[in-house]
This record gives C-alpha cells, structure tokens and sequence, in this order.
C-alpha cells in the first residue's frame, strides 16, 4: 500500500515536471481565426481577457482573418497552432489532411447563400444559370452539397470568386453569394435592403460551424496543453455569452473594427443571430456527436465531395485518446485516466439520475402547468361566450392577411338567421348592409384599416332575415398592425341598437313639433297682448272722454261697470306684456354684475317707499360679490323680494329686510331674509310662485312678481326656494347658476 | 300755450286712434289745427301740397303711427328723410311716434332716426301732449 502511494505520487511529480518544462519550451500559441475581429470569435476574446487562458498557463495570440489567409492553410504550414474552420474540414481530413476537429461552436452552420428580396431567389433551384460569388474557404464546399442535394449540378449556376464586396451583389454584378447568417445578412439589412437567404438546413443539410481544430501532432504530442486551450476557449464561450455586452465593448476596441464603421449594437444584433446557431442552453458549447459527423461523413460520400472508403476514425478530438510519446506520462495518464473515468461514472450515475428525477418532475409539472393553463384558456373562454350571449353583443374578427373573417352566434342571431345560414366571410357583413349607407360604411372601414383613424364606431343599418332593416353600432379599436404598420387583423363587436335609436328617432320627431308649437304660443302671446292693447287703450281714452254727466240712474251704474271692465282688462294686459318682455333665455348675454351696485340701484328706484314704510336693509356681499348674468335678472330679483316684503310687512312693525350671498357649486345663493307676515307654507307652498297668487289681502299685490323671478331664474338653469313661519317672517333662497360656458367676448 | 304750434299731421290708419288723439288734443288746445292722413303715403302727398302751398299749411308736428297698410311707419320715415333734404322748409317739422307697441325693440328701433324726437305708447296722455308741445 505505502509503495503504491508512493509510486503514485513518484508518478504524479515527474508528470507535472515534464508537462511544466514542455510548456515552457514552448512559445505563444496561434489561434487563426477565419475571418476579422466581430462577435463570430467572442469566446476566445473572453478566454483572453477574463485571464482563462492565462490561468491555465497559457499565451495565446489571436489572428484575425481575412479571404487570403485560410486557417487550414495557415495550421497545416505551422504559422498557427489552432484554426476555426467550417465542416468541410472534414473533407481536408479525408483526403489526408492530418487534422484533428477539436470542437464545434455552432451546432448549425452558418454558411448561408445570399441574394437580395427583389431578386426573387428563394430556392436553390433559383440560382441555375445566374451568377454565384463564392468563397471556397468560407463555406462553398458545404453549400455545394446543398445544390447536390436538390440535384443541381454545380455546373448549372455561373460561379466567380468572392470579392468580399456586398456591393457587387447589390449593384447586381452578381446574383448571389456565400454569407454567414450572423454577418453579411445583417450588414445588407443596415444599408436597408432587404436580404434574402437559403439555409442549408432547410434542405436537409445540417453541418456543424466554426469549428476549432489543430493538427493531430500539436492533440497528440501536446494533450495536456489541447485541453487546456480547449476547456479556456470554451470556457470564454460560456462567459461571451452571458456578457455579451462587455465582450461587444472590448471587440470596439481591436484594430479594424471601428474603421468598419461597426457599432455595439451591430455586434449584439450578431451575438443573438450566433444564439441562434450555438444553442448554448440545450448544448455544451463545443459539443460534438460522432454520429451526428458519420452522417456528414455520409452526406460527404453521397455527394462524392469526399472517397466511398472515407473514415471518421482519429478525425474528432477526445481527451482520452490524447497520446504521449512518454511512456511515463502516458502512465500517469492512464492511472489519473482511470481514475477519472471511475469517479465520472460514478458521478455521472448519481448526477443522471438526479438530473432524470429532476427532469421527470419538470415534465410532470409541465404537463400540471399546461392542463392548468388549458383549463383556465377554457374558463376564460366560457366566461367570454356566456358575458356575450348575457349581453348579445355580437363579435367578428377579420384575419385581413388570409382574407377570413369570424362571426360569432350572437352576430347573426341579432340579425335573425340560425348560425349556420350565414357564411363566414367579409361579403356576408356587406350584403347585409343598407344600400344608402354601404358605401360610405366601406370607406369607413377602409379609413380605419390604412390607419387614417386609430377607432372605428359606427351606427349603421343592417337586413334582417326577415327583410327589416335593423340598426346596428359597430365598435372597434386598436386593429393588429405588423412592422410596415399594415393592418393584419382587427376585431370588434356589433351591439343591437334598433329599440334605442327607434325611441331616439320618436323623441327627436316629438322635440321638434314641441318646437314648433311652442313657437306658435310664443307667436300667438305676442299677437294678443299686442293687438288687443292698442283698441284697449282706445277704451280707456273713450271713457275719459265720455261725458258721465250726462247719464244718470241705471246708464250710469252700467258706465262705471263699462269702466271697472277696461280697467282689469288693461292691467291683465299690461302684466301679460311684462311676463312676456321679462322672458329670457339661457342664450342671454351675461355681464359681470355686482350685487351691491345692483341693489342700491334697486333702493334707489323704491326709495319713496322704503322711506315710507320706514323699511331697514342690511347686506353681506363678503361671501360672494358679484357674478356673470343677466343684470335685469338681478335687478328683477331684488326688486320683487324686496316690495315684496314691504308689501307683506307687519304691522305696527318696520320692515327689516337682511341679504346674503354664498358660494354653493354651481351657484351663488342670494338669500333675502325679512320679518315679515309670513306665509302658511302647508296651505299656499306649492302657490307661492304661481300666476296672479295672492294671499294676504288689504294688499295691493298682483301675485306677480314671484312668477317673474322664477321663471327668469330657472330659465337659466337655477332654482328658487322659500321658508316661512306665519308671523315670523320669510326666507328667499335664490340659486343663482354660474356662466359654466366661458366668458364670451 | 304757444300758439306757434298750430298744425298737427297725425298719421294712422285706426280712425278711433285719430279721433281719440284729436280730442285729447283739443281738450288741452283748443285752437289748434288738426290734419289725417290713414298712412304713410297719404301724409306724404299732403305734405309734398304742404311745402307747395306754403309755411301756413305746414304742420309742426307729425305723430306716426308705425303699422299701417300702404305705407307703413318707416317706409315714411325713408321718403320723408329725403324730401326734407330738397324741401328745408319740411326740415323744421317734429316727429313723434305713436304706436301701440310695447316692446323696447320697436322704440329701439324708431330713435334711430334723427328726425324721430321721441317715441310714445297709446293712448296719448296730457304729459305727452305736454312734451310735444312744450
């Protein structure tokens, strides 16, 4: 035991010295890259800069590429240690070349063919007899398989050398050529033309893509130093591809890449585009299946690219079949070797069956997680239906990209045809639609689909089954637009609007015969109070005139009766003129009015009475000093309350009048308080502001004045309220609404 | 009173409204001399024999009523206007309207002519008459 442990660690000691001094000996790595500085080599810029190959004892130097220096070249002359290449290394490696694949970046190629969208090159079989700009290092030979494949012989289409100009594809000196998809694609979409590509895995070609490779003398006499590099490289994959942003910042600033006018954004545009191909989530980066390279070995073969006896065998890398020249480190090797397969197997075993279990249990809560889901989708959708039937809201949604529309049940059941009678398509909607409104509901529509308006509302006509017409509102809003801001589908909902718009159409028909008649009551007033005033006013010149002397007895009894007559109707007249001169509309115009210049104009014009009647008032304006109305309103409400309650005074007892204002909302209450006689509110409230109401008597009122006042109040839009207590005295509360328009200049 | 005011043109087409004025006129100036015209036409033809004849058959004061068949008020007032601008002698005459309207647009309406001294509504009263011919 103790001599094997010391063997053992004999063993271990030499190893590292031998390994430490062949490091040493040798100088900086190469790794050739295939092309210029851009995101393509992310992982290996990372590798550099986060210190991994640094921390594995390693110097590396990376080379960028350009179309003169292909990487298989420069590795097989011993300019680089390592090369990205495409899987057409494969076929170098079956015609001899002593290569060894050390791991695949993309785990689908990215060799695609590029034309532009207005050259209509979609399929291979597209591109017979046109021009194909190509570049054998960079992609051709797995492109070819592509056109073999679809059996097109290469000799069909017109093949010139890669110019590495997008221009001569644009400016039309070719019809295609060889890309990458993260690259090329992406340059032409920045100068605005549209690109078009085939891909060759839609054509049943799947290859692998950036592939690291050295020679198989640097894997066989350097292993340890191959996995190193490997496991740094990969290493800096992973973190390039967390860390896009930084790796895209540290590339700005390699020589070249600025001078192409490269931006960040274009890198990180690249980086999701190489997402794509490395499918870094599902696969290991670097990940390579022997039986997945047998069938690009075969596709090879198939295509005669590569012999019928071609072998996979020594072509992909393994880091146990590193060889040594050294007996003692192949030892070493071999027993660390074993052991390491022991503890893998081991560890592979428990972490398998932990990541089966885990799995499993993923899988089951998926499938939980997806009935869940469906179940809800389910609820959601009956709780649609029933809200929609409850409110028999119809539903269409017109799919404009395939030309079909939907209508839901209710849709055609408003319309009074079974759900099966009516076809499910846009010229059902128009058919249906009244012959005076068609046109312009299809303009409508139209407006509302080339997005002259973000929202479609629309009252219009529809036939019923039974031949009625029906009115119908359709309602939309916010229709799906794709990128070119075309409308590619919108929905809505049709809601039964023929009960509404038939008692709109009734109301409004009424409305305007109210009008109407009202103007012929308003015509008819002014006509009687006018006409019969002039020979009224003729009677009572008449009987001034008369001579009442000279008749006597019953003649005279029956003149004074004459004369009684003409006096009432004179002063009917008279207040019937006034009601009608008093009228004013919400339309009047309405001036900044001060309450205490109003009522002292008011005082002033009743002052003989309220000097006689000895009448006290007193006033607050603090609250609210002035307002925009009508000032004769005003003046009319301080002149009627007023009188009023000096008319309707105790006696014995001196008229004492007391006015407010307040601020209330919309209105500014004018209060008018007196200590007057009262009024017997259970027996005359609902009188109090009616025609001719009078109800005290020995009064000389007309019951007047009050109608007046609420009849011009309310005509624009306030209100008058009272409070009385017989003997106590009454209480006016004048609500006087505020301009709510703006102050018309 | 002054008896300068010796002609008075009353201009409407209501005879009681004409007897009724002329009395009332009488009753406070007895003496005064009284001319009817049934509307505006009317008055206009006997003022254009008027400014013929001379001074004497001149009135000094039209009281004009505005709704009359014919010719009404204002259309009076219009030819009236421009007679006066070639006869100056119809210049020294004073009108007066008399109408049966109550309504502040009509009044309104009647001061905006010059020559309209004031506007009055039926019946005529002493006070007015008073305004007239003071």
């Amino acid at each position: 035991m103790w001599y094997i442990r010391n063997t053992l660690l004999l063993l271990l000691l030499t190893g590292c010295c031998i390994v430490q001094r062949a490091e040493a000996a040798n100088d900086t790595l190469h790794l050739q890259l295939k092309w210029w500085h851009q995101f393509q080599f992310a992982g290996y810029y990372a590798a550099q800069i986060k210190g991994f190959y640094s921390a594995e004892g390693l110097k590396v130097k990376l080379v960028p590429g350009d179309g003169n220096h292909d990487p298989l070249q420069e590795v097989l002359a011993g300019r680089a240690q390592f090369g990205i290449s495409g899987s057409d290394l494969m076929i170098q490696f079956a015609k001899g070349k002593p290569i060894v694949a050390l791991g695949a970046l993309f785990q689908h190629s990215p060799y695609i063919l590029i034309s532009l969208a207005s050259r209509g090159i979609r399929v291979p079989s597209d591109l017979v007899g046109k021009t194909l700009m190509v570049s054998e290092a960079q992609g051709w030979i797995e492109l070819q398989a592509v056109f073999l494949k679809e059996g097109i012989p290469i000799n069909s289409l017109h093949v010139v050398t890669h110019s590495w100009k997008n221009d001569d594809l644009i400016k039309g000196k070719v019809d295609a050529m060889t890309g990458y998809y993260s690259d090329e694609l992406n340059q032409l979409r920045k100068q605005g033309i549209k690109p078009s590509y085939i891909q060759p895995i839609n054509y049943g070609i799947d290859f692998y893509g950036d592939l690291l490779f050295s020679l198989q003398s640097t894997a066989e006499n350097n292993p340890e130093k191959t996995r190193k590099f490997v496991k740094a490289s990969f290493k800096g994959w992973d973190y390039a591809l967390d860390h896009p942003e930084e790796i895209a910042d540290y590339i700005l600033t390699l020589p070249g890449v600025k001078e192409r006018g490269v931006t960040k954004a274009e890198l990180l545009v690249e980086a999701e585009d190489m997402r794509k191909l490395i499918v870094h989530d599902i696969v290991e980066i670097g990940h390579m299946n022997e039986g997945r390279w047998n069938h690009i070995l075969d596709i090879y073969k198939s295509l005669k690219l590569v012999s019928p006896h071609a072998r996979l065998d020594g072509f992909v890398y393994s880091e146990s079949k590193g060889f040594s020249s050294d007996v003692i480190r192949m030892g070493i090797i071999l027993s660390v070797a074993v052991l390491l397969v022991l503890l893998i197997i081991i560890l592979y075993s428990i972490s398998l069956r932990a990541s089966v279990r885990k799995r499993t249990l993923q899988l089951e809560k998926e499938i939980e997680q997806r009935k869940r889901t469906q179940e809800q989708l389910r609820i959601s959708e009956e709780r649609l239906e029933m809200a929609t039937d409850a409110a028999e809201i119809g539903i269409w949604d017109w799919d404009i990209r395939n030309n079909t529309i939907y209508f839901n049940d209710m849709w055609k059941i408003m319309l009074g045809y079974d759900p099966g009678e009516l076809d499910n398509k846009w010229e059902t909607f128009t058919m249906l639609l009244h012959p005076d409104e068609r046109e312009a509901i299809e303009k409508q529509y139209n407006d509302y689909m080339t997005r002259k308006v973000s929202s479609y509302q629309v009252m219009m006509r529809m036939k019923t089954r039974e031949n009625k017409w029906k009115w119908i509102l359709s309602i939309s809003k916010s229709p799906l637009r794709d990128e070119q801001g075309e409308t590619i589908r919108a929905a809505g909902i049709h809601i039964d609007m023929d009960d509404i718009k038939q008692k709109e159409m009734e109301l409004q028909e009424l409305t305007e015969e109210l009008m109407i008649s009202n103007k012929e009551l308003q015509q008819f007033a002014y006509i009687t109070s006018h006409n019969l005033r002039a020979p009224v006013a003729n009677l009572r010149s008449l009987t001034w005139l008369f001579n009442k002397e000279e008749l006597a007895g019953r003649n005279k009894d029956i003149f004074d009766k004459i004369n009684l007559s003409i006096d009432k109707l004179s002063s009917t007249l008279e207040d019937l003129n006034e009601i009608l001169s008093s009228r004013v509309h919400k339309t009047e115009l309405r001036e900044p009015v001060s309450f205490e210049k109003e009522l002292t104009d008011v005082m002033h014009s009743i002052s003989e009475e309220i000097m006689e009647k000895e009448a006290a008032i007193t006033y607050d304006f603090s609250k609210a000093k002035d307002i925009c109305y009508p000032g004769k309103v005003i003046h009319s409400v301080f002149l009627n309350t007023i009188t009023n309650a000096i008319k309707y005074r105790k006696e014995h007892e001196r008229p004492v009048i007391h006015i407010t204002t307040q601020e209330d909302g919309e209105f500014v209450v004018l209060t008018i308080t007196d200590n007057g006689k009262g009024i017997d509110m259970g027996k005359y409230g609902n009188k109090i502001f009616g025609l001719y109401q009078r109800f005290h008597e020995n009064t000389e009122g007309k019951g007047l004045g009050l109608y007046i006042v609420k009849s011009q109040v309310e005509a624009l839009g306030g209100k008058i309220a009272v409070e009385s207590m017989v003997n106590r005295g009454t209480a006016f509360q004048v609500f006087l609404k505020k301009n709510t328009m703006p102050y018309d200049a | 009173m002054t008896p300068e005011y010796q002609r008075i043109l009353l201009v409407d087409d209501d005879d009681v409204t004409n007897f009724l004025s002329r009395e009332i006129f009488r009753h406070y100036h007895p003496d005064v001399c009284i001319d009817i015209a049934q509307n505006g036409k009317e008055a206009i033809e006997l003022l254009l024999r008027a400014s013929e004849e001379g001074e004497a058959s001149l009135p000094q004061i039209i009281l004009l009523d505005i709704n009359m068949p014919v010719m009404d008020g204002w259309d009076f007032l219009d030819h009236f206007k421009a007679m006066a601008e070639s006869r100056p002698n119809l210049g020294e005459i004073r009108v007066f309207i008399l109408t049966s309207s109550v309504y502040p647009e009509d009044i309104k309406r009647a001061m905006t002519y010059p020559l309209v001294q004031k506007a009055y509504s039926k019946p005529l009263n002493d006070r007015q008459i008073e305004e007239m011919m003071g």
